[in-house]
């Protein structure tokens, strides 16, 4: 009985520890960025969320990282929060940053909230461009090799049942 | 009489018979032919050249004939490029003259490519012509209509010169070396815009099969070219 009750204390203070750990990033707050990789030059959707218990919903916040990234500084646009704390913006990326991976943070009421998005940087736009129409482009020239090759043994058939016809 | 009748009907079923296998074989020859035709007239394309990954000085030591001032590859003897974008791009070997577009990014982070066919597009967002890394310029292989400004950049071989004139009237001269063509789903993004030593140039265009289902062809020709000298070359 005792053990079985140790054993729910211990349960109990596991549980509690996983909610407290979980209250204590959602406390946090959060951020995203979308889309993860783009181009230099290219603008990437910044959004998430610093919790009004940590920072008064009238302080902005403002996205943080390498200098290469935000130049010159490392310190990126400013948006408002909103009574919930949310807050969004697009950034364009510097046609001067590298190629690489990079972490955005965010900063509210002069200190790091201690969350991080990835954003990937690529050397050059993404994929390959869609440079053609297709007007130069034929389709398959199978169904039309096999078409013609039957109606040349149909008619090799005819022959045949001509020579059968001649026959008296 | 029975004889003459029968004779006749028999006339008349091997005409219908004569008429049937002459009709079906021209029509089977005509369908070979057509079949010939549409699988001998893609876009030209010859994949030639070497790409090589060499540092300038084993390069210059390699390609003593390569008419490469010495003084190309120290940043002091590139070209003073203008500010502004590039106006034109002839390549004299595949009678290619065309005025130049700005090209930048689409909202999913591809590249724009020009609206008007006959007219290829430097990419804005990279380097110059001429300045240090790769500039990009890409044009259409076809419209719908039928061949489009880049149709036979695949039958560019190395040595051509490409120019790029600005409306000043500066001119630079690139010497292309090499040729290829990628998957677009593997399209080698560094390799095409990455950094070089040197101000190189790139010229793009579609090429392989055309997917009829998603609308695009399934591969990029790309061809790599050095700067050689201010000034028309070639």
């Amino acid at each position: 009985m005792r053990r079985l009750f140790a054993v729910a204390l211990l349960g109990g203070v596991a549980a509690a520890a996983v909610l407290a750990g979980a209250a204590s990033a959602a406390q946090n707050g959060s951020i995203s960025v979308s889309p993860s990789t783009v181009p230099a030059g290219g603008t990437v959707h910044i959004s998430g969320s610093v919790s009004v218990q940590g920072c008064p919903p009238s302080d902005s916040a403002t996205v943080v990282g390498n200098a290469a990234l935000f130049p010159p500084d490392g310190f990126g646009p400013s948006a408002a929060r909103d009574s919930q704390g949310d807050f969004s913006l697009d950034y364009t990326v510097p046609t001067s940053t590298p190629a690489g991976s990079y972490d955005v943070g965010v900063r509210c009421g002069g200190g790091n909230v201690g969350i991080a998005a990835t954003l990937t940087v690529s050397a050059g736009p993404l994929g390959g461009p869609a440079t053609g129409a297709g007007g130069t482009a034929h389709g398959s020239s199978t169904p039309w090799a096999v078409a013609g090759a039957g109606c040349l043994l149909l008619a090799s058939v005819l022959v045949a049942r001509r020579r059968l016809a001649r026959r008296p | 009489m029975s004889i003459s009748r029968n004779r006749g009907r028999l006339t008349r079923s091997t005409l219908l018979l004569d008429v049937a296998i002459v009709g079906l074989s021209l029509a089977g020859l005509a369908a070979l032919a057509f079949s010939r035709l549409a699988a001998d007239s893609p876009p030209p394309l010859r994949v030639s050249g070497a790409l090589l990954a060499t540092s300038p000085s084993t390069r210059s030591a390699q390609s003593p004939r390569l008419k490469l001032p010495l003084g190309a590859l120290r940043p002091a003897a590139w070209p003073r490029v203008p500010r502004g974008a590039p106006a034109t791009l002839t390549i004299s070997a595949i009678d290619v003259h065309t005025g130049l577009v700005r090209l930048g990014l689409n909202p999913d982070g591809t590249l724009e490519v020009p609206a008007d066919f006959s007219v290829a597009g430097w990419y804005e967002l990279g380097p110059r012509p001429g300045e240090q890394g790769a500039a990009v310029i890409v044009g259409h292989v076809d419209s719908r209509e039928g061949p489009a400004v880049f149709y036979r950049l695949g039958a560019v071989t190395p040595g051509a010169f490409v120019s790029i004139t600005w409306a000043n009237g500066s001119e630079v001269s690139f010497r292309v070396y090499a040729v290829r063509e990628y998957a677009k789903a593997a399209f080698p993004t560094s390799l095409v815009y990455g950094e070089t030593p040197a101000p190189e140039l790139r010229l793009v265009t579609c090429g392989g099969r055309f997917d009829r289902q998603t609308g695009h062809y399934v591969d990029n020709v790309v061809v790599f070219a050095r700067y050689v000298g201010d000034g028309r070359h070639g």
